[in-house]
């Protein structure tokens, strides 16, 4: 006969033998009494212990579920999710920002470039980098004869530029009013039933 | 309000989103599990109310790190078990197992003592574990859980789970000789 396997029979006795262990352990027990005597000792402990009393006095199972609903906290929010719900509250105000900064910097060409057709040298005397912010420039020649026409082109030009981002702007601001509507929507449909049990 | 019974994993994902109503359900049904564990665990009904409760709102707090592919079962039992080792430790002297009333006071006396008294005995052998080797026994001989599972419920390695259940499976042998003769 094989040497006894007692120590591998808990684990056998709880599932937790596989393979081969599992075999050497099966094949010893069918050989030997003593080692399965052993084993049952442990079904027999198993099917004592099923007699501990549950539990005696319990609330009704109702009440405990209201009790522990009472006491639960607000749920953490992940960071991303607070940091993304930050980002889309202040998504307008980024907008409107945005769009407010591009009309003083169009307001400040407009300017500029009144400025310099009527007297292009003063302006690049006072300061040769302003000069850069012109949008757009018309040759030398040009600025002596055709003053005020190009200068009514150029002004032409910012205002198509200012209506084209004005309606992206303004399709940005809807998109968000939707995607908030959206949001609000599918929240009011998540949390219809919040009875107080 | 749908007409079919949501399922654990709808009630765990609307819980998740916040949702107290399910989690409500939720609880309900794993009510009498949790109850169960931790009084055996620590034998006192008041004490056992107390850190049910207490492990339902930990399970609350921790959903988002429960992944569906495990027992919600076992993932229950593992937190209740230690919210039952915290309870205890908070109260350690609230059970004394010289305490425990060895028979039911009103109910039949012919038919029901021997059961009740052998009940009651068991439960008696039960809590006078150490702590630490009943939480392993209580994990594997009630809730069914593997060494794995209850290495990890307890924080401690495999080896420990094995030597813990091994000690108190002698020790109940011991003291409940007279009663497994008998079965
Ligand atoms: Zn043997």
């Amino acid at each position: 006969m094989t040497e006894h396997i007692t120590q591998w029979i808990p684990a056998y006795y709880d599932g937790e033998l596989h393979g081969a262990r599992k075999q050497q352990i099966e094949a010893h027990l069918s050989q030997c009494a003593g080692c399965r005597e052993e084993l049952e000792q442990l079904g027999g402990l198993s099917a004592l212990l099923q007699e501990n009393p549950v539990m005696p006095v319990r609330t009704p199972v109702a009440r405990f579920a209201a009790q522990v609903r009472l006491r639960l906290p607000q749920p953490k929010e992940p960071t991303w999710r607070k940091m993304l719900k930050t980002g889309w509250q202040a998504a307008p105000l980024g907008i409107v920002g945005a769009w407010a900064f591009i009309q003083a910097v169009l307001l400040v060409a407009v300017v500029i470039t009144i400025i310099v057709q009527v007297d292009g040298a003063s302006l690049t005397a006072i300061s040769p980098d302003l000069t850069g912010l012109l949008i757009f420039r018309w040759p030398e020649t040009a600025l002596q004869t055709q003053v005020w026409p190009t200068i009514a082109l150029d002004l032409g030009l910012l205002a198509i530029i200012n209506l084209i981002l004005t309606v992206i702007f303004a399709g940005l601001i809807v998109s968000w009013l939707a995607g908030w509507w959206a949001y609000r929507q599918h929240q009011g449909f998540m949390s219809i039933p919040k009875t107080v049990v | 309000m749908p007409s079919t019974i949501a399922t654990d994993h709808e009630l765990i994902a609307q819980a998740r989103q916040g949702d107290r109503q399910a989690y409500g359900d939720l609880v309900c049904r794993y009510r009498d599990g949790v109850v169960n564990l931790v009084y055996r665990m620590c034998g006192d009904p008041q004490l056992a109310e107390e850190a049910a409760q207490e492990a339902f709102i930990r399970v609350w707090q921790h959903l988002d790190s429960y992944k569906p592919q495990y027992p919600f079962r076992n993932w229950v039992s593992r937190i209740a078990v230690n919210a039952a080792l915290d309870a205890l430790r908070r109260t350690p002297a609230t059970v004394n197992v010289e305490d425990i009333p060895l028979e039911a006071p009103d109910e039949d006396p012919e038919a029901q003592t021997e059961t009740r008294q052998r009940a009651a005995l068991v439960q008696k052998a039960v809590l006078a574990l150490p702590t630490a080797s009943r939480a392993v026994l209580v994990l594997r001989e009630y809730e069914g859980l593997s060494y794995h599972e209850i290495a990890e419920a307890l924080s401690i390695p495999l080896g420990t789970v094995m030597s813990r259940l091994n000690y108190a499976r002698g020790q109940l042998r011991q003291t409940l000789a007279a009663q497994l003769e008998a079965l």
